[in-house]
């Protein structure tokens, strides 16, 4: 008991020896066992004092308590030393600045080797006074936390020195919606770690390293937290590591690791370039087209068989395509999709339109697998550089389109149509000329297209040249009518 | 041109993916941190990001990174103009030329001028850029040979390349390794833009005469059929040594030679360039040997034509020769036998 005798100046002192914490306290000294062994702070010594009395002391700095002065050799050796914790919780000659301290525990320390016989050692401490503050998250929980941790902050500076808040429980700082109390302890273990000077680069290097070392989707959280609290070191962390997360990887990589819905049309995934109108025909027929591509793809794994009987009769649509001559006002549905291209379209097309209507006259035979050659080349598990690709050649565009509507026209049909009352030929030929009707057209003859479907319901019993016919009639109308309409 | 809608912010926190980061952090912070492919592949992911990675600006200043020259105000002036500005220049110079077909059809749009942005990088910084606009409609570009110079004939760059000290003359190995360029051909009125070089040198051989370094950048390119069926597109760099040690760029430019090794007249080059810039695709490079991959693949079809066009013209002989002694012995009996 002797042994730990402290000045009275202090008034209750907690000294932490290894496992036992002595504790004097009003005059008595106890012991208490250690909560936890967290906080131990080394005391880096600074200087040796030979006392004027032959002894030797030892000057300790400790970065939170100032300055600690101890006589070693009576109480503890100098493995002991080490583990020496000092800690004040009430003390009347406070100041930051060590300065200060030290002069101030000099002084107090001579005064005291007066009475060496009633100290075996002299303990000066000065210590900022480790007050705490109050933070509350946005589901209501309240949590203390050292102010010089929460200081690293600077909205909770702002808040602190501004309006005074923090200071109580019941004054406790707001902190944004997007902090939660798991993402705050976080933010205060960076906190904790970095406004503490004495560290080098380099560990603060490996700490970060260390401390990124989570899922996405908590290190999504906590950059939005970092930025709602203003914490700019830890927002450039966070950021550049989901940066590199995020470097490298294909479309569909980036939608599986952050759970993204894979929203977008083909066409957009496919047109760096192109200038995405905002025209919302465009769109519904972008989305007309993706969808219909989707439905294709998975009925083409189901029905290979069908292939065959697709590969239908090419010499009418040959026919109905000689009809559709001149038609130089009438611009591919996806060529609005590229405003900035539209006069080269309409210019191209006139020119382009022999051989790609000759294409994709002889290809509806090929559509099946040009689907799946095209459609692999719009599927989002690509790699960037076909992303990168500029669009693909007009031809190829007007065999996607024409490979788009055949065949799911063909479905579309089904569903309206009643099988029974089909002749097969007929059929096919009905969805050909409606499938060119709507290739050729952009989407304001949409509703020409839903006329004719009706129609053709009612006229199923004609026979295929008055069908034709007719289909010429509107054609004619169409072109007569169709610039204006467009 | 139509502005894209913006998406509005999310609201509402769902389980913690990228969408739960505001808007501005993810522009702001996240993605300036990506380069151009990776950005073109988050515009790819979903309409979100979409929005957020077509900015403008962060394009441009992936563009101007790779590329110093296109600070150009020649070049920054026809930027804007193309259907989505930066990103849409970028994904037409970034990858590789690949134009292996040719297509029946005619150009459209009858391009004025070129405008050439040229940058040379050596350890993949930037030594030498340069804008240079050419004139097209002229009778003079079309009729002489296709040939596009940057540098004037006394004209020298300096650079900061040391020679190594070791080597009397300058490194060809050296020079081979390290040294990129981008050779950007740029149609305003058309509005698209292409890489013409393989961004790795696909030969380099000193010259016998002057013993300067000559780097030579191609790109192979579909032409028109018969001689012309493959069209190189070269570009040049000669390189010399100053007495102090430093590398100087003596000579940079471009050349169109066909199959036979004949320069192209203005005319004909300025088809196939026209051609390619609306038809060719750009993909990504697959590794840095492809240019040099491509390019050696053209020397083979060249032998291989000359070969070919040997055999033609030795047969062609015989049968000449042929019906040479055919006629002279149908003379002669003719005479003989009369």
């Amino acid at each position: 008991m002797a042994r730990n005798t402290v000045r009275k100046e202090a008034s209750d002192v907690k000294l932490r020896k290894r496992e036992e914490i002595l504790v004097f306290e009003g005059g008595q000294l106890r012991s208490e066992v250690p909560k936890a062994k967290g906080n131990l702070v080394v005391g880096t010594q600074q200087s040796v004092l030979l006392g004027s009395f032959g002894a030797e002391f030892i000057f300790y700095h400790m970065p939170e308590a100032g300055l600690a002065v101890v006589k070693p050799e009576k109480i503890y050796n100098w493995v002991e030393l080490e583990l020496l914790e000092l800690e004040i919780l009430d003390i009347q000659c406070l100041h930051q600045a060590p300065m200060h301290t030290f002069f101030l525990s000099y002084y107090l320390f001579i005064f005291s080797l007066k009475l060496p016989s009633f100290f075996d050692f002299v303990v000066v401490f000065c210590m900022k006074m480790k007050s705490y503050i109050w933070l509350q998250t946005a589901d209501g929980s309240v949590q203390q936390v050292e102010e010089e941790v929460a200081m690293f902050c600077p909205m909770i500076c702002r808040e602190i020195i501004q309006a005074g808040m923090g200071s109580s429980k019941n004054h406790a700082i707001s902190l944004p919606q997007r902090v939660n109390p798991a993402i705050l302890g976080l933010i205060l273990d960076y906190c904790r770690f970095h406004h503490v000077p004495g560290h080098s680069n380099k560990e603060r290097k490996t700490f970060d390293e260390k401390f990124i070392r989570m899922d996405t989707k908590r290190l999504c959280e906590l950059t939005s937290a970092a930025d709602s609290l203003q914490l700019k070191p830890l927002v450039d962390l966070t950021s550049h590591a989901l940066a590199r997360i995020i470097e490298g990887k294909t479309p569909e990589e980036i939608r599986e690791t952050f759970h993204l819905p894979d929203d977008l049309t083909e066409e957009e995934k496919l047109e760096p370039l192109g200038n995405i109108t905002d025209d919302p025909r465009i769109r519904l027929l972008n989305r007309l087209y993706a969808r219909k591509r989707r439905e294709l793809r998975e009925r083409e794994k189901l029905k290979n068989v069908d292939v065959e009987d697709e590969r239908g009769d090419n010499r009418s649509v040959e026919d109905l395509l000689s009809f559709i001559n001149g038609e130089d006002g009438d611009v591919l549905p996806f060529a609005d999709s590229k405003g900035g291209r539209n006069s080269k379209n309409k210019k191209k097309n006139r020119r382009r339109k022999e051989q790609a209507k000759d294409d994709s006259s002889n290809n509806p035979n090929e559509n099946q697998k040009k689907e799946s050659d095209t459609l692999p080349s719009v599927s989002p598990n690509d790699e960037v550089n076909d992303i990168l690709a500029a669009s693909p050649s007009k031809t190829s565009y007007f065999q996607d389109c024409s490979a788009v509507t055949f065949s799911p026209k063909l479905d579309f049909d089904d569903a309206d149509i009643d099988d029974d009352d089909l002749d097969p030929a007929m059929k096919e030929e009905l969805d050909r000329l409606i499938a060119m009707l709507d290739c050729l057209h952009s989407l304001n003859e949409f509703n020409l297209y839903l006329v004719l479907s009706s129609i053709s319901c009612g006229i199923l019993t004609l026979l295929k040249q008055q069908l034709c016919s007719i289909a010429n009639a509107i054609f004619y109308m169409d072109n007569r009518f169709g610039p204006e309409i467009m | 041109m139509v502005a894209l809608p913006t998406p509005p912010p999310p609201t509402t926190i769902q389980g913690g993916t990228i969408s739960t980061l505001h808007p501005d952090i993810l522009q702001t912070h996240i993605l300036t941190l990506l380069d151009g492919p990776t950005l073109a592949a988050t515009a790819c992911a979903s309409s979100e990001l979409h929005a957020l990675s077509t900015e403008d600006k962060l394009w441009q200043k992936i563009c101007t990174s790779t590329w110093p020259s296109i600070n150009d105000p020649i070049v920054r002036s026809i930027i804007p103009t193309f259907p989505s500005g930066h990103r849409s220049f970028f994904s037409d110079s970034y990858p590789l030329l690949h134009h292996n077909h040719h297509s029946s059809s005619f150009p459209t749009t009858n391009t004025e001028c070129f405008v050439s942005a040229v940058d040379i990088y050596y350890k993949n910084v930037p030594i030498f850029s340069k804008v240079e606009t050419t004139e097209t409609l002229s009778d003079w570009f079309k009729s002489s040979p296709f040939r596009l110079d940057l540098l004037e004939p006394k004209e020298f760059v300096q650079t900061w390349i040391q020679n190594q000290p070791s080597e009397k003359e300058l490194s060809v190995e050296q020079l081979e390794e390290n040294i990129t360029l981008s050779w950007i051909l740029i149609d305003p009125k058309g509005r698209r833009a292409m890489n013409l070089s393989s961004e790795r040198p696909v030969s380099v051989q000193r010259h016998w005469l002057t013993g300067e370094v000559v780097v030579k950048f191609s790109t192979i390119m579909a032409g028109d059929g018969g001689e012309k069926e493959y069209v190189e597109c070269g570009v040049m760099v000669c390189c010399g040594e100053k007495e102090g040690g430093e590398v100087e760029v003596r000579e940079v430019s471009m050349v169109m030679e066909d199959m036979e090794g004949k320069n192209l007249a203005g005319k004909d080059g300025l088809v196939i360039l026209q051609e390619a810039m609306e038809w060719g695709e750009r993909k990504k490079g697959k590794g840095r040997k492809e240019g040099k991959g491509r390019y050696e693949e053209f020397v083979e079809r060249k032998k291989e034509r000359k070969e070919r066009m040997k055999k033609l013209e030795k047969a062609l002989d015989m049968a000449c020769i042929a019906t040479g002694i055919a006629v002279f012995v149908s003379f002669w009996t003719f005479i003989l036998f009369r």
